[in-house]
């Protein structure tokens, strides 16, 4: 078992790494710089700054520095939990980035939530001959096969405007002073045609998961053993086939979680929700180097802390494991 | 030969296959004969702007007076050179990685798994938006992150079916008489695993259309080729759009066109891998039956 979770952490450790060298190499690379953009005014109120402020704005950002240098200090910061400053908020890119986190959240744990559990229930039914497939295959098919973006585009013109029965954009009501219950209930209605869109992309794959999941399990030994004993249908439904079935699908609903946070980019920038997604196209669009830096390092930790966790997790649920 | 019409026999009691063909033959036919079908250059700023579907224009003009249908054709042929260029990139490159590290478990194939596992940990999306600002806005640097990022998981199922197929006792004697990895690979594994292969083509291509129309639809595409992505960017983009009836035909058309295409390579990637497994059920029904191991050879 402890050879199981070293090698597993072996791999997180690279990616880590991985993750920190194109974190920091790639934006470094990346066309234009933020300096070039003070330059560039409105109109006729265009200002170039002298050369003598370029330099002292570089030395000040530590841009002069070789990248070795630059990358060390990148790390020492890191350790810090310094994430440096973003050049287009003009805020640490540590407090930005914190500040979007929680929408995210909201958005790709609810989705994640819904999809799984219309799985589990429909892909049981369907496994246990319960019920018609073909009523839910094609459906689920035909929506899996919409990219977020577009599902989204349309739920926000059906749902959004034309039937006006949820707000199209943001997180929130702007400037409407909400509190308690009422604050609440505007956050969650902002959320739900971003969450649809997000949801309805996952769910195939997770019926097909438990449905296969189901299908296999019901043939084993031990649910024929406990037909024979007599026990009741939902007993041996819910107890001892759902109970074994489940172990993919908490894998399944993690990895949603884990990489629903980058599949939010698009949905994000389609609703204008002021998550962790929307501010990664920001910040590819303004340069911003830091705090691209950022949110990346935050990106990666999530997905290797969520990625540990399901092993852990696992380790609990299916003891056979520990014998490997 | 035999098994291949098995397999295609097998996949042919599969409806949803038939439609998936149908909106693939489809969409070659209309990408492939984009320039002759058009009636106008997709980039011809001449019709009045915003024009509902008329004789002139069958669906329309976007707000720069240019033919939505058109535009429409041209985003066709993007979409099947991106989606079959990145099935077909990555299948191969997940094909030879895979059987390389099936093929030599011991030290060539723990490394290529653990640069598999570390691609396929991180976070994909992001990633794909990086590398694409990075390289630049052309589609061959699209294809080629693309094709970067997908044959990671390929190739790990190719291993596995790798792993078991050099046991095999046919094989064995093939190594033992003298054939090195690129013969074994050319002569047997590929015709081995080419079921395999060909729905991997089929549901990778399916995900390059979508990745493709998402970064267009960030404007991360290539901007001088037309694009399903960049049409939907552009009619949600326009202010006030969805309060008028210019969505129908602005924005409907490449909403509907891009998800068709992706549910034909869905549908079809789909009943390709239940035939398969159907196949394996077989294959593994025949192993049980007694007889030689040799004789499949």
């Amino acid at each position: 078992m402890l050879d199981y979770l070293a090698r597993r952490a072996a791999t997180y450790l690279l990616v880590l790494v991985a993750a920190l060298l194109i974190n920091f190499f790639l934006p470094r690379a990346l066309p234009g710089s933020p300096l070039e953009d003070l330059s560039s005014g409105v109109g006729s109120l265009a200002v170039a700054p002298d050369p003598a402020t370029l330099e002292a704005l570089k030395r000040y950002y530590g841009l002069d520095q070789p990248l070795p240098r630059q990358f060390l200090q990148y790390l020492q910061g890191l350790a810090r939990g310094d994430l440096g400053f973003s050049i287009s908020y003009k805020a640490p890119v540590a407090k930005v980035i914190w500040q979007r986190i929680p929408w995210t959240l909201l958005l790709t744990f609810s989705a994640a939530l819904l999809s799984c559990l219309l799985a589990v229930i429909l892909g049981t039914r369907a496994a246990l001959g319960r019920m018609r497939e073909a009523a839910v295959l094609l459906p689920a098919v035909v929506l899996d096969s919409m990219p977020p973006f577009v599902l989204g585009s349309f739920l926000l013109i059906f749902l959004g405007v034309k039937l006006a029965l949820f707000p199209i954009g943001g997180a929130y009501t702007a400037f409407a002073n909400l509190a308690g219950w009422e604050k609440a209930v505007d956050v969650l209605r902002h959320a739900v045609l971003p969450v649809l869109a997000l949801s309805a992309h996952g769910f195939f794959g997770a019926y097909l998961l438990v449905r296969n999941s189901v299908r296999l399990v019901k043939d084993e030994p031990y649910v024929l053993l406990a037909e024979v004993k007599g026990l009741p249908r939902h007993v041996i439904h819910y107890r001892y086939i759902l109970r074994m079935a489940l172990l993919p699908v908490v894998t399944f609903f993690s990895l949603r979680v884990a990489y629903a946070l980058g599949g939010a980019v698009l949905v994000e920038v389609l609703f204008a929700y002021p998550g962790l997604g929307r501010l990664t196209y920001e910040a590819v669009l303004n340069h911003d180097y830091p705090l691209l830096q950022g949110v990346f390092f935050v990106f990666t930790l999530w997905v290797l802390a969520v990625n540990f966790l399901t092993d852990l997790l696992y380790l609990k649920l299916d003891p056979r494991i520990k014998e490997v | 030969m035999h098994e291949v019409r098995t397999w295609v026999a097998a996949w042919q009691k599969i409806p949803m296959a038939w439609a998936g063909l149908l909106l693939i033959g489809l969409m070659v036919f209309l990408g492939v004969w984009a320039p002759w079908l058009a009636p106008y250059d997709p980039d011809a700023t001449g019709g009045p702007p915003l024009s509902p579907p008329t004789a002139q224009h069958w669906l329309g003009t976007n707000a720069l007076g240019q033919d939505v249908y058109s535009q429409l054709l041209f985003s066709c042929r993007t979409s099947l050179l991106v989606g079959l260029s990145v099935g077909t990139g990555a299948t191969l490159l997940g094909f030879v990685v895979g059987a390389a590290a099936g093929y030599y478990p011991r030290v060539l194939g723990v490394v290529l798994m653990r640069l598999v596992d570390v691609l396929m940990t991180v976070p994909r999306l992001p990633l794909i938006v990086l590398l694409a600002v990075f390289l630049g806005p052309s589609l061959f640097n699209v294809i080629l992150v693309l094709i970067f990022l997908s044959w990671p998981g390929i190739a790990r199922t190719i291993r596995s079916y790798v792993l078991s197929l050099r046991e095999r006792d046919y094989l064995k004697f093939v190594r033992f008489a003298g054939g090195g990895f690129i013969y074994v690979l050319r002569r047997h594994l590929l015709a081995e695993l080419l079921p395999l292969l060909i729905a991997k083509v089929v549901s990778t291509a399916s995900y390059g259309i979508a990745a493709e129309a998402g970064l267009s639809f960030l404007g991360l595409g290539d901007p001088t080729t037309k694009s399903w992505g960049m049409m939907i960017r552009g009619a949600l983009n326009y202010p006030g759009i969805l309060w008028t009836p210019a969505w129908t035909w602005w924005f409907l058309p490449p909403a509907v066109a891009v998800s068709l295409a992706i549910l034909g390579f869905t549908l079809t990637g789909y009943a390709l891998e239940e035939s398969l497994t159907s196949r394996n059920k077989e294959v593994d029904h025949e192993d049980r039956a007694p007889h030689f191991e040799g004789e499949r050879a």
